[in-house]
């Protein structure tokens, strides 16, 4: 997961990335990165999650619940 | 497995490949490929005279299994391979600057590496006996356009085209190698797509014969392994709708 984290962070183009974060609330947050991070998940966690699962989700961290819980 | 003939169909247990499986099903003997056993298993249930077929349980992103499963699969069943169906397929949509050296091993795997490996595999004649005489990818026409953010996806399936036509020149007169480019087609890969509305309905707008039905790729697959294509090698078969000519303004 820290690595998934920091990819994250790489994707959103911050230094580091906390669980309590908003996602809609980094700059970069568009319907692309949105894209990007489906990609990512579905690269490390062998993941199909939908753009408006992710869309639900308020923090970085419901995200990671998310993921930790359907991951395969 | 008595005269029929024998093909390969990879990316069997979904979508495009499940549907060119119960097509072919009729005329040939199956060798259903896909990764998960279980949805195979329910595309054997779809298919007619399910005693001709037998699946095969391949992870195409494991390329160094793929020869030896081949190889030991056609040897333990006494079979050869007459003709290859390429539908595995994956589709990742990233910003460039997302982009990892695992996402492009990923996708330029399933969509390309294994198909090379395939064919190669099935070409040597202790494995396969010479047997193979016709090959069909499934492309995209993304590989012949661009669309924001599917960088790799574009570059793969513009990459087995230009493997399509070397390997019709390199295999005429014994090997017929032609890809079928769907554009938009309801199946599990365009569903995240098309379940958004705002998307579906520019679609529809965009699409003059509306969005495609795997059926329409399957009866393209099935033309090009017939002999009613035996002089079709080395073409891109454009199968959408009438998509890729639609410059209309409105
Ligand atoms: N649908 C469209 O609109 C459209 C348009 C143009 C071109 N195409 C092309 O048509 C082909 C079929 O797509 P589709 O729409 O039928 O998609 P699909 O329903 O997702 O089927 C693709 C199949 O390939 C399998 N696959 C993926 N990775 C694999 C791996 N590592 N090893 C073995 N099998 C793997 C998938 O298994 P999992 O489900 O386990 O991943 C799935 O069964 C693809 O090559 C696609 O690029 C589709």
């Amino acid at each position: 997961m820290e690595q998934f984290l920091e990819k994250l962070a790489e994707i959103l183009e911050v230094d580091s990335v906390k669980r309590e974060d908003i996602l809609t609330e980094f700059d970069e947050w568009d319907s692309l990165t949105l894209l990007s991070i489906i990609a990512a998940i579905d690269s490390d966690f062998n993941l199909n999650i939908s753009a408006e699962q992710i869309s639900s989700f308020t923090t970085v961290g419901d995200l990671l619940k998310y993921i930790d819980s359907n991951k395969n | 497995m008595e005269s029929k003939k024998t093909i390969l169909i990879t990316g069997a247990a979904s979508g495009i490949g499940r549907k060119i499986s119960e097509i072919l099903s009729k005329e040939y003997c199956l060798i259903l490929s896909d990764r998960d056993e279980s949805k195979l298993k329910e595309t054997l249930e779809l298919c007619s005279n399910k005693e001709n077929h037998i699946t095969l349980i391949i992870n195409l992103q494991e390329l160094e299994s793929i020869k030896p499963k081949i190889e030991s699969f056609l040897s333990k069943n006494e079979i050869s391979i007459n003709g290859f169906v390429h539908s595995a397929g994956m589709m990742k949509i990233m910003k460039m600057k997302t982009v990892g050296i695992k996402d492009v091993q990923q996708i330029f795997s399933v969509n390309l590496f294994s198909a090379i490996e395939i064919i190669s595999t099935l070409l040597k004649k202790k494995i396969n006996d010479s047997n193979l005489e016709n090959i069909v990818f499934i492309s995209a026409i993304l590989g012949n356009f661009g669309a924001t953010a599917h960088n790799l996806y574009s570059s793969t399936k513009a990459g087995i085209d230009g493997l399509m036509r070397s390997l019709a020149l390199e295999l005429a007169p014994k090997t017929r190698v032609n890809s079928v480019l769907p554009g938009g087609v309801k199946t599990p890969m365009s569903e995240l797509a098309f379940s958004d509305p705002e998307i579906l309905a520019k679609a529809q707008k965009e699409y003059p014969l509306g969005i495609g039905d795997p059926i329409d790729i399957a009866k393209a697959v099935e033309f090009l392994l017939s002999d009613n294509a035996r002089w079709v090698t080395g073409q891109q078969f454009i199968v959408d709708g009438g998509r890729s000519i639609n410059l209309s303004q409105k």
